[in-house]
């Protein structure tokens, strides 16, 4: 319990450090009030339009009213729409996850049976494509492999549309993109646990005591070999939140990552730090998520934290 | 696209584990003489290429590679929309990318070895800082923050350098601190403090030559990252700005004309690919031979 | 002769866990002690592993501050914050390690490393690394050599070396010999007593082998739990011993001279060094132990020629010659 509670607490200064680094790092990145009304706009409507903002006030008084705020669970307004910023970056997260969800389920779907199977039978055609698939998955980036899926699947075979939404086919190639990369990675990882926990002498011991090899698998090597699996995906959640800004601007997908490109472009304040809180939010929830999943995967840390 | 996930411990089957003085296996060969061929370029890129790279050729735009239909042997890669020549752009293109990325690798290395010897050493506070803002840079992926970060950087060359060698310098840190401790712990370190040396002298003539070769295998691991991660803001537009060009631009760049000229993106993308393919081969092979720890 | 070194009333404790979601308890490692050591002697502490004396080391060089004391050398307060001051003083006062390879560079030369204090103090270090190592007794040839292609004895003499590079005046030994066979200690003992001839040394040396400490100690103390118990001559303390712990560990050494001895075995461990233990810190492992002990904690008193911390100390022992 300690231990989660100092987890907990480790997590909620880690979201400290990132609101206040965006929030300083922004406001030095330039005038909202020009990048929003246009260099021709005259004086005394920037200087309105920075009265309403509360951009003329010291930097530390905006930043206090800022997390004053934030601890009320007001995420400021976009400049540029008008909108409340969670409001705004919550529709797009929308369109978001039905990238990224499916894009998950993929990646563990078929790269963790990829990487069990390639490990039980090491030096077989299958565990010589896994793990080739690996070394491409890792050094082939999102942006390249969107591009060779748009000139296959759109530009030659003509099957699927290239960029846009509204169908479940234009979702495909961009979810596909996400999941490629991830998948590979599973599949290298998974692989290289399941054998080196194949390489431990219970198993040899479990086949011993009369078990037979599938269940020694299921038993024994799978949940010893999920530990560091677990950690992973943990990782993952990261790379796919980095890769969902490539894939939707590539596909012209409505989604949160183009909202942040959008945003930083025309220095939206608001929606940017919250789009970064909830980054750093969903990637510290992913991290704790592990330490839990750790302790219930292994008693050893269990009862070490216990006594 | 290039989360830092941690790395397997098993090393891949084609990568053996030499013995010293044996030759380095065909497969790291391969990759050592592209990345030779790579660094090669990036030096001779301004006597070499055969045009500059801004060079409008405007009789001859999307002129396709040889041996295809249509090509000018005058520009055996092609040229772009404006007429450019691709092998001129694409040498130009390597230097950049290279010494960004380079440079990069450098910055993230000294950071994290500054940061990871100060909290090593003074423990207290100053640890405790270090590491909560190692929490922050692992909690937010790095492509994200640099484009939060990027207005602010502007279009400047070097400040862009400057942002992307705050790509893995967590891990550099978090390695250096485990190592200085276990120095410290060791004893050699202790006994130089002892015979009155300062602190400065200790870090960096005693400790560091220790640490190096395990720094060197880091960095070698971030070079591949920080060329994915320069590659990937300059495609999204957000990195190195045209006229200039670099790796990730020109794909960018090429986008627009996938149907037309598809070689205007197959060129660099293959470098891209071939080039952190090679470095991350070789950065495996080190590590499996001279660091197990990683 | 006058003191170079002296302790006086100098305690330190630490803060330590007895396991995870406990609370923090303070341990004393060294509680009350007192001595002094004379110009040119070596003074001796013996005691188990855990008892302090590694504490009592770092607490004399300055390398730690004690909770409450002093340490003067030479007459002069030795502060523990790394100051340029501190840094001037380590000239002055070295240290010999246990583990010698540890203590080495593993990536750099011996003759490197022999070569560092002079590079630390410039112009305050002896001649070159040649010399040093001819000092200890080291062929020149392995000054090129790196500390894992060098044997155990040779390591520590590069250790001795290093050390006496800024012609120290002090030199603490912890457990110089512990790590060595019996014949490569000797060798190394047989070193240390020349030099501090030839050099006009002191050191503080401490070993828990008491026939290590009996061969080069002028002066010896018994460590336990923190405490100095019986402080004398090697021969008063050694085949005379007063305090029931020393009586004990003088007991465990076979020896001829004593073959009719019985041996005392002490029952149970030491207590836990908390700063609330009082009386007698030996007096749940003594045959001795009497109500007094309890509560009232034995100070050092003379008893025939050598002080003795216990209420009760034993009566002389007749040799059988």
């Amino acid at each position: 319990m300690r231990f989660f509670l100092t987890r907990l607490l480790r997590a909620a200064v880690t979201l400290a450090v990132i609101v206040t680094f965006a929030f300083f790092v922004l406001r030095l990145s330039g005038d909202p009030a020009i990048t929003i009304l246009g260099t021709e706009a005259d004086a005394a409507a920037l200087e309105a339009f920075r009265t309403a903002w509360g951009l003329d006030r010291p930097l530390w008084v905006q930043y206090a009213t800022y997390v004053q705020a934030l601890l009320q669970g007001d995420f400021g307004q976009s400049m540029r729409l008008d909108q409340g910023a969670m409001h705004l970056v919550a529709e797009r997260a929308l369109a978001t996850f039905t990238l990224t969800v499916p894009a998950l389920a993929i990646t563990l779907a078929v790269g963790v049976p990829a990487g069990v199977f390639a490990a039980l039978h090491r030096g077989s055609a299958v565990d010589r494509t896994v793990m080739i698939a690996a070394v491409v998955g890792f050094t082939v980036p999102s942006f390249i492999m969107a591009l060779v899926l748009i000139l296959v699947f759109a530009v030659e075979l003509r099957l699927l549309p290239s960029t846009g939404s509204g169908t479940w086919q234009h979702a495909i190639l961009p979810v596909v993109t996400l999941a490629l990369g991830g998948t590979a990675a599973i599949a290298r990882f998974t692989r290289s646990a399941m054998v080196e926990v194949l390489g431990q002498p219970y198993i040899p011991a479990a086949s011993a005591k009369g078990l037979i090899w599938p269940i020694v698998v299921r038993r024994h090597a799978l949940p010893n070999a999920a530990i560091p699996v677990v950690t992973v995906v943990g990782f993952m959640i990261g790379s796919l939140a980095a890769g969902t800004v490539i894939v939707e601007s590539i596909f012209s997908w409505p989604g949160a990552g183009r909202l942040l490109i959008d945003s930083v472009a025309n220095r939206d304040y608001a929606v940017v730090q919250t789009i970064l809180l909830l980054v750093g939010l969903m990637m510290v929830l992913a991290n704790l998520t592990v330490d839990l999943l750790y302790g219930w995967l292994d008693p050893r840390i269990r009862t070490e934290r216990a006594s | 696209m290039t989360a830092p996930a941690p790395r397997p411990a098993e090393p891949d089957p084609p990568v053996g584990r030499p013995s010293e003085g044996e030759r380095p296996p065909i497969m790291i060969r391969i990759a050592l003489a592209w990345i030779g061929a790579m660094v090669l370029v990036a030096f001779v890129a301004g006597f070499l290429a055969p045009y500059p790279h801004t060079a409008l050729h405007l009789a001859d735009r999307l002129s396709p590679p040889l041996p295809f239909e249509g090509a000018n042997p005058a520009f055996p890669l092609g040229t772009d929309e404006l007429g450019r020549d691709v092998l001129s752009r694409l040498m130009v293109a390597i230097r950049s990318s290279l010494l960004i990325a380079f440079a990069a690798t450098l910055i993230s290395a000294a950071i994290g070895v500054t940061l990871g010897f100060l909290s090593a050493h003074f423990r207290g506070w100053v640890e405790a800082v270090v590491m909560v803002l190692v929490d922050a840079q692992a909690a937010v992926p790095f492509l994200i923050l640099a484009i939060a970060v990027i207005a602010f950087a502007g279009n400047s060359v070097t400040v862009f350098a400057l942002l992307l060698g705050l790509h893995g310098w967590e891990r550099i840190a978090r390695i250096t601190r485990g190592m200085a401790l276990s120095a410290q712990e060791q004893g050699y370190a202790a006994a130089v403090a002892d015979l009155g040396a300062k602190p400065t002298r200790i870090y960096i003539r005693h400790i560091l030559p220790n640490i190096l070769s395990t720094v060197i295998v880091a960095m070698t691991l971030n070079f591949p990252e920080i060329i994915l991660a320069e590659s990937g803001l300059s495609f999204l537009g957000l990195g190195v700005q045209p006229p200039d060009a670099s790796l990730g631009n020109l794909v960018g760049l090429g986008r627009d004309y996938i149907q037309a000229a598809p070689w205007l993106i197959l060129w660099p993308a293959a470098i891209i690919v071939t080039t952190t393919l090679s470095v991350s081969l070789v950065g495996d092979w080190l590590r499996d031979r001279f660091d197990s720890t990683l | 002769m006058r003191t170079l070194l002296s302790l006086h009333a100098v305690s330190r404790s630490f803060a330590a866990r007895r396991a995870a979601f406990t609370a923090r308890e303070r341990l004393v490692a060294v509680r009350d002690v007192s001595l002094d050591i004379a110009e040119g002697t070596t003074f001796g502490i013996v005691g188990e592993s855990g008892c302090g004396k590694s504490t009592l080391a770092r607490l004399a060089l300055g390398l730690l501050a004690p909770d409450a004391g002093r340490v003067a050398f030479d007459g002069i307060e030795v502060s523990a914050r790394r100051d340029p001051a501190w840094r001037r003083r380590r000239r002055d006062m070295q240290m010999v390690y246990q583990s010698p390879l540890a203590a080495l560079n593993p990536r750099r030369t011996v003759g490197d490393q022999l070569a560092e204090p002079a590079l630390i103090h410039p112009g305050q270090a002896r001649g070159s690394a040649q010399e040093l190592a001819e000092l200890v007794g080291l062929s020149a040839d392995l000054l090129a050599r790196f500390p894992h292609e060098l044997s155990g004895g040779q390591r520590q003499r590069v250790v001795i070396g290093r050390a006496l590079a800024l012609r120290p005046r002090l030199v603490v030994c912890d457990e110089p010999v512990s790590a060595l066979d019996v014949s490569i200690a000797a060798q190394i003992i047989n070193l240390l007593r020349d030099l501090q001839h030839a050099e006009r040394l002191t050191y503080l040396f401490i070993s828990h082998d008491l026939k290590v400490v009996r061969q080069i100690a002028q002066t010896v103390g018994v460590m336990y739990l923190g405490r100095l118990v019986e402080i004398g001559p090697p021969d008063q303390v050694f085949f005379d011993p007063r305090h029931p712990y020393t009586e004990a560990l003088v007991s465990a050494i076979p020896d001829a001279r004593r073959a009719s001895r019985k041996r005392i075995l002490l029952k149970g461990d030491p207590p836990r060094p908390t700063a609330d233990l009082a009386g007698c810190a030996f007096r749940s492992r003594c045959a001795r132990a009497a109500s007094r002990c309890a509560v009232e904690a034995p100070t050092l008193r003379s008893v025939d020629g050598r002080d003795v911390a216990c209420h009760f100390p034993a009566p002389p022992v007749r040799e059988a010659a």
